[in-house]
């Protein structure tokens, strides 16, 4: 296997155990913590099959999708105590615009010819 | 009854119609690999919606009004999620492997004690989400078709269990996009006339906002941490539940994929109108006196009969349509873990599709025993039954399959502990923080054992004795026991 490719896909172990001991701390000890996990941890899972990859068109995919939540997490966080505004903009920032939007990222940023060996052969 | 007669009677003409076709293992298990994006899109929603999206939904919502959206908020991700992270390994390694199941995927790729460790939670699994519809099944006869709810569970589920165990899922498929399209129509329906009634959008929610101020908000009536860590867990989960990933096993082609998320998604906002609207409209109804409910899953019939006769029936449809395609592919992916996965690990030939057909007959029977007997709502249920699935194999499928280091011994005990994190912190849910949701400590705990014993000492008993493809180390020609 290429030198960089292995290193690349050592990033998915160690940031998965990485998100899994912060969640499980988080949960416990520090449940505002909460938020910006689910965020990384959505993001993490969208670049899971993104690392070691050779192009780069998912990786903006990505970053858009992280931004989005972390937006949207926040407004919803920050207008938690109002009835009308809160439940809009859970409605409208968190679930309505992103929904013809995720799947037109996927599509543009879609392989066709698949990333590569899946199985660690040479 | 008629509706259930009419059920059973299009039940047996689907059995009828797929015990012709369903010849092989492939065709039964995996429908022959022949299904393009849109078939596979709508049926694969179907299967993905429950009753648990009818009736448990509405009923969260009128507990923790907007806190129980954060169960579904992640929609609009989860199609082009589960494409990406599952689905294209999936249709690879299907390909190479000759895989027709999640399962057995597991077992080519990690090996042996994998995939016997994956079969035994798919079995539990999928007999406990069979009692979570079993549960709605009795509900849905007792609130709206006015039957037993014994006997409604009993007829909804042997009838789903007649036309799987005939033509597995070249039987499943088909009827899984009919009732999905039948549910996605009746799901915008519902939802539209509920909240006709309660008045509009704006008079329903200023009625909420009134009596209820609380259910309002970003979070409604939940604490934060408990609606990220839901959202959480039916985000990843999805990555996680075998009959999500089943679907991908019934594309024909790689290139499916791409506009597969893009169904998906436009199919299950559809299907979940019905849980904002007529989890609002009913919440409004019950804050203006004009409706009076006792259990949370008494919201949407009682919505229904106010609704007047044609909602009832509408409904009772829908639900029978939500219940009966998720079923169907539990009780296929049951039987193929039994028939085919556990033997297999035992280091047997694999069952024939007549052993698949009765395991089904017998997995439908236990739901059914399980289900009724439930005291614990379809919501809670639902939520039990992800977090068990999500718990056990999300490690698997979201690292396992992007880590090509991950070792098959490593992964069978990350199975192994993530479904016992999970159902020793399901046994004491109520004492649990907030955002201690007991399938994603699971899935945690699962993620940490995967990694430490991967990256851990080589050692024989966490060595993975994986089928690799010929040519490399260690490896062998995958073996296919059923000739097909």
């Amino acid at each position: 296997m290429p030198q960089g490719q292995s290193v690349d896909r050592s990033v998915v172990p160690a940031v998965a155990a990485a998100l899994a001991l912060g969640w499980l701390a988080g949960a416990v000890w520090v449940p505002d913590a909460l938020g910006p996990l689910t965020v990384l941890a959505v993001a993490a899972a969208f670049g899971l099959r993104v690392a070691g990859r050779p192009t780069g068109r998912a990786w903006p995919a990505v970053a858009l999708v992280a931004a989005w939540l972390a937006l949207g997490f926040g407004g919803a966080f920050w207008l938690q105590a109002q009835p009308f505004a809160g439940l809009a903009w859970v409605l409208v920032v968190v679930f309505l615009v992103p929904l013809p939007v995720v799947p037109w990222l996927y599509a543009r940023s879609f392989d066709d010819a698949g990333p590569g060996d899946l199985e660690g052969r040479p | 009854m008629t509706v259930l007669a009419i059920v059973v009677v299009l039940a047996a003409g689907v059995a009828w119609w797929g015990a012709r076709r369903a010849r092989s293992a492939s065709d039964y298990f995996a429908a022959g690999h022949q299904a393009g994006a849109w078939l596979v899109g709508v049926a694969g929603t179907a299967a993905a919606v429950s009753a648990f999206t009818y009736v448990g939904g509405p009923g969260l919502f009128l507990v923790t009004g907007v806190g129980s959206l954060w169960i579904v908020l992640s929609a609009p991700l989860t199609g082009a999620l589960q494409c990406r992270v599952v689905g294209e390994p999936v249709v690879e390694l299907a390909r190479r492997h000759g895989a027709l199941t999640p399962t057995e995927l597991i077992g080519a790729r990690f090996g042996r004690a994998a995939r016997a460790a994956a079969a035994l939670v798919v079995v539990i699994g999928c007999v406990a989400s069979g009692a979570v519809q079993a549960k709605a099944a009795a509900v849905l006869g007792e609130s709206f078709l006015g039957v037993p709810g014994v006997a409604a569970a009993a007829i909804a589920i042997l009838a789903t269990t007649l036309y799987t165990a005939a033509g597995g899922m070249r039987a499943g498929l088909l009827a899984d996009a009919v009732q999905g399209g039948v549910m996605a129509a009746v799901a915008l329906a519902l939802a539209g006339a509920a909240l006709v009634a309660a008045g509009g959008p704006g008079e329903a929610l200023a009625a909420i906002e009134r009596a209820r101020p609380e259910l309002l908000g970003s979070f409604g009536a939940m604490p934060p941490p408990r609606a990220f860590a839901l959202y959480l867990l039916f985000c990843l989960g999805t990555l996680a539940q075998p009959h999500y990933i089943q679907k991908f096993f019934f594309l024909r082609s790689r290139s499916e994929l791409r506009r597969l998320p893009a169904i998906l998604t436009g199919a299950l906002a559809a299907m979940l109108a019905v849980w904002l609207g007529v989890g609002v409209a009913g919440t409004a109804l019950a804050a203006q006196g004009r409706l009076a409910v006792a259990r949370p899953d008494e919201l949407t019939p009682a919505v229904m009969r106010l609704l007047g006769p044609w909602a009832v029936l509408l409904a009772g449809i829908a639900v029978l349509a939500a219940l009966m395609s998720t079923t169907a592919s539990f009780l296929n992916l049951a039987a193929a873990a039994l028939t085919r996965d556990l033997p297999a690990a035992l280091g047997r030939a694999a069952g024939s599709v007549t052993a698949g057909r009765a395991a089904t007959v017998v997995i439908g029977a236990a739901a059914v025993v399980l289900g009724v007997q439930s005291e614990r709502t379809v919501a809670l249920l639902g939520v039990a039954g992800w977090g068990f699935s999500t718990a056990a194999l999300l490690p698997v499928f979201a690292i396992g399959l992007a880590w090509p280091r991950a070792r098959g011994g490593a992964v069978a005990a990350a199975i192994a502990a993530g479904a016992a994190v999970d159902l020793a912190l399901e046994a004491v849910r109520s004492q649990l923080p907030p955002g201690l949701e007991p399938g994603l400590a699971g899935a945690a705990v699962g993620t940490l054992v995967l990694v430490g014993l991967s990256w851990g000492p080589m050692t024989p008993l966490w060595s993975a004795r994986s089928a690799r493809a010929p040519g490399t180390p260690g490896g062998r020609a995958p073996q296919r026991q059923d000739g097909s």
